[in-house]
């Protein structure tokens, strides 16, 4: 089974992408803060990240920096309030790391075909299920 | 036949050097120098000569001569052309007369006289008293310059100077902004046209300025200015308040039978118009900001109420009555985010970002929507049949087509606007015949919340913005008359004139 990490700092959004994955079939893991995400990450192996970048703790922009730094190579989907985040987004990840931007509220659909495209771009590179940290 | 006597050379002439001594000592007081000179060129030696001379430094100077090339005055007379030099000594220039005479040359400024394309002379300031020249400081002795070398015009066409007093007054009334100037006693010496237009009096020369401008606070403000100094002050007349801006500076003269008397020269500008274009650029960007934060806040709780109901629509086991209703949840939220997102480009417009372009809209429709904006402008739409569809965002749209009329407002004359389309609906130009100078004016207006974008569809960067609250302003200035006439592939705005 997928297993993605979902990381919101609003407990109603958490609410909504577990049960959407859960829906898809993917076992879902949850942190509503950007530590929450660091420990979580040491701990287990996610096919898919879904990240907030205004949140508390550490910033969503702050934590894609320790992912590339740390060499994890899971695809990430960014999902912001704030489009113009964008392009901070993609001038720290752009080569370093898959990325889909979305802005809330997303449409399901929308975000839904973004997840397959990742997965299945990561499947080409690594087969899914296998240890995805460095 | 008896050969005719040559007179005394024209330059030479009492009348003459005493206005040419008046002009310049108004250019020294209104540009707050230590000294200024007045060179006029002498053709049989190629030289300048120091023809009359204002500061520490008069006596040693006056008649002495210079190269033409030599120096700033002699760069000025040779090239033609203003120069303004801040703090000569750190660029490395050494001034003769200054090692000379021990005088320290802080700050020059120097602009030619010219008389039919050639250089007759230079009109030189010296340390200004308030920091650098400026090109504020240099527009103003070029106006002066102009002024000597009519004037030495016609001298030199052998005209008589009897009228040299109305000869100042002209000059006076040449400079940017309003001048008053007042001797020791309060009493208004000299005055221009621009301060009686301000304060909307007239002939204000000989009287007292408490009876021209009785407000207490400008009066005290006037009195506590020992050398120089500015304030600002609001005066009511007619029930209109404007801001006025005062800069003060006081000279000292002293007549020939050594006799010395003080004046006060006071520059007036009305900064009415500068500080509500202030306003209006502070309230447009504040709300801007508060748009675009109510905008990012209502994403956070719209989230779960789309995602859930887009989730629970699908679910088929529920009674027919629950599934209406989450269908009614589900279609406002798409409602509610559609609204969330037109927030966002009405912030980016009121922050001047540029927004993408996803829409085909009849640009009909927008024109008439702006003009019952503006509802008591009179206008007339000539249509053509069909729709003049362009693609672009609505409300992008209204804003530039907006903007583009209030160009068209703010221009005395009136102008042209035509927008052509390709078939793609594609702007192909956008040609604003007859406003060039006037997108220059507006330019030239400091702090006017005027903004360039570039033009989303082709990527120019020449249409400048303004918001619906200055087409007002602009409205409640001008009486002009709006026609639009829509043909097939081209719409044409013409603005004029009311009445005319």
């Amino acid at each position: 089974m997928a297993k993605v990490l979902v990381a919101d700092d609003v407990p109603s959004i958490l609410y909504l992408f577990k049960e959407f994955f859960k829906l898809k079939g993917f076992e879902v893991d949850t942190a509503d803060n950007g530590f929450e995400v660091g420990k979580k990450l040491k701990k287990n192996n996610y096919h898919l990240v879904v990240l907030d970048i205004k949140m508390g703790g550490k910033h969503g922009l702050e934590v894609l920096e320790n992912v590339i730094e740390r060499g994890y190579k899971f695809p990430v989907i960014v999902c912001t309030a704030y489009g113009h985040l964008k392009e901070d987004v993609d001038l720290i990840t752009k080569g370093k790391l898959d990325v889909e931007f979305l802005t809330k509220p997303p449409d399901l659909e929308l975000l839904w075909d973004k997840v397959v495209k990742l997965l299945e771009k990561n499947a080409i590179k690594e087969e899914i299920g296998t240890d995805n940290r460095k | 036949m008896r050969l005719k006597k040559r007179s005394e050379p024209i330059t030479e002439s009492k009348d003459l050097n005493e206005l040419l001594k008046r002009i310049l000592d108004l250019a020294q007081g209104v540009l707050e120098s230590e000294a200024a000179t007045l060179f006029l060129v002498d053709r049989d030696t190629d030289e300048l000569v120091f023809k009359i001379v204002n500061g520490p430094m008069a006596s040693e100077l006056q008649g002495k001569r210079i190269e033409i090339g030599e120096g700033i005055a002699g760069r000025t007379a040779r090239e033609g052309k203003s120069f303004i030099i801040n703090r000569p000594k750190k660029s490395g220039y050494e001034d003769k007369f200054d090692k000379q005479t021990g005088f320290n040359t802080e700050s020059l400024l120097a602009s030619p006289l010219i008389v039919d394309g050639d250089t007759i002379g230079v009109i030189e300031v010296i340390n200004s008293k308030g920091g650098d020249y400026t090109e504020k400081s240099k527009e103003i002795l070029e106006q002066l310059a102009a002024q000597v070398s009519s004037e030495l015009k016609m001298a030199l066409l052998g005209e008589r100077l009897s009228k040299s007093e109305d000869f100042l007054n002209s000059v006076i009334d040449s400079l940017p902004g309003g001048i008053i100037i007042l001797d020791d006693e309060g009493l208004i010496k000299k005055s221009n046209k621009t301060v009686e237009k301000m304060l909307g009096e007239k002939d204000i020369e000989g009287q007292q300025l408490k009876e021209i401008l009785p407000y207490k606070d400008i009066l005290e403000s006037i009195r506590k200015i020992k050398y120089k100094g500015s304030f600002e002050a609001v005066i009511r007349r007619n029930g209109k308040e404007s801001h006025l801006n005062f800069e003060l500076s006081r000279a000292k003269e002293i007549s020939s039978s050594g006799i010395e008397a003080e004046y006060i020269i006071i520059q007036i500008g009305d900064v009415t118009e500068k500080i509500e274009l202030d306003r209006l650029k502070y309230l447009q960007e504040a709300n801007a900001n508060f748009v675009a934060g109510l905008s990012h806040r209502l994403r956070t709780p719209l989230t779960p109420i789309l995602g859930l109901s887009s989730i629970l629509k699908d679910q088929k086991d529920f009674p027919e009555n629950y599934k209406e209703m989450i269908e009614i949840i589900y279609g406002a939220s798409l409602e509610m985010r559609e609204m969330v997102e037109k927030l966002l480009d009405i912030a980016k417009i009121g922050a001047n970002k540029a927004i993408e372009i996803d829409e085909e809209v009849d640009l009909s429709s927008v024109l008439s929507e702006i003009i019952s904006d503006l509802d008591h402008v009179p206008f007339e739409f000539k249509k053509n049949k069909g729709k003049f569809v362009v693609k672009g965002k609505h409300i992008w749209l209204i804003k530039s087509l907006r903007e583009l009329i209030a160009i068209g407002l703010k221009e005395k004359a009136g102008g042209n606007l035509r927008i052509k389309l390709n078939s793609e609906g594609e702007y192909v130009y956008l040609n604003f015949k007859g406003f060039k100078s006037l997108i220059d004016d507006f330019s030239k207006l400091e702090n006017a919340p005027i903004f360039q974008f570039d033009d989303p569809l082709t990527g120019d960067s020449d249409i400048k913005y303004l918001d619906l609250p200055l087409i007002r302003l602009i409205l409640n200035q001008h009486n002009v008359k709006i026609s639009v006439r829509e043909e097939e592939n081209l719409l044409s705005l013409r603005f004029e004139k009311a009445g005319k």
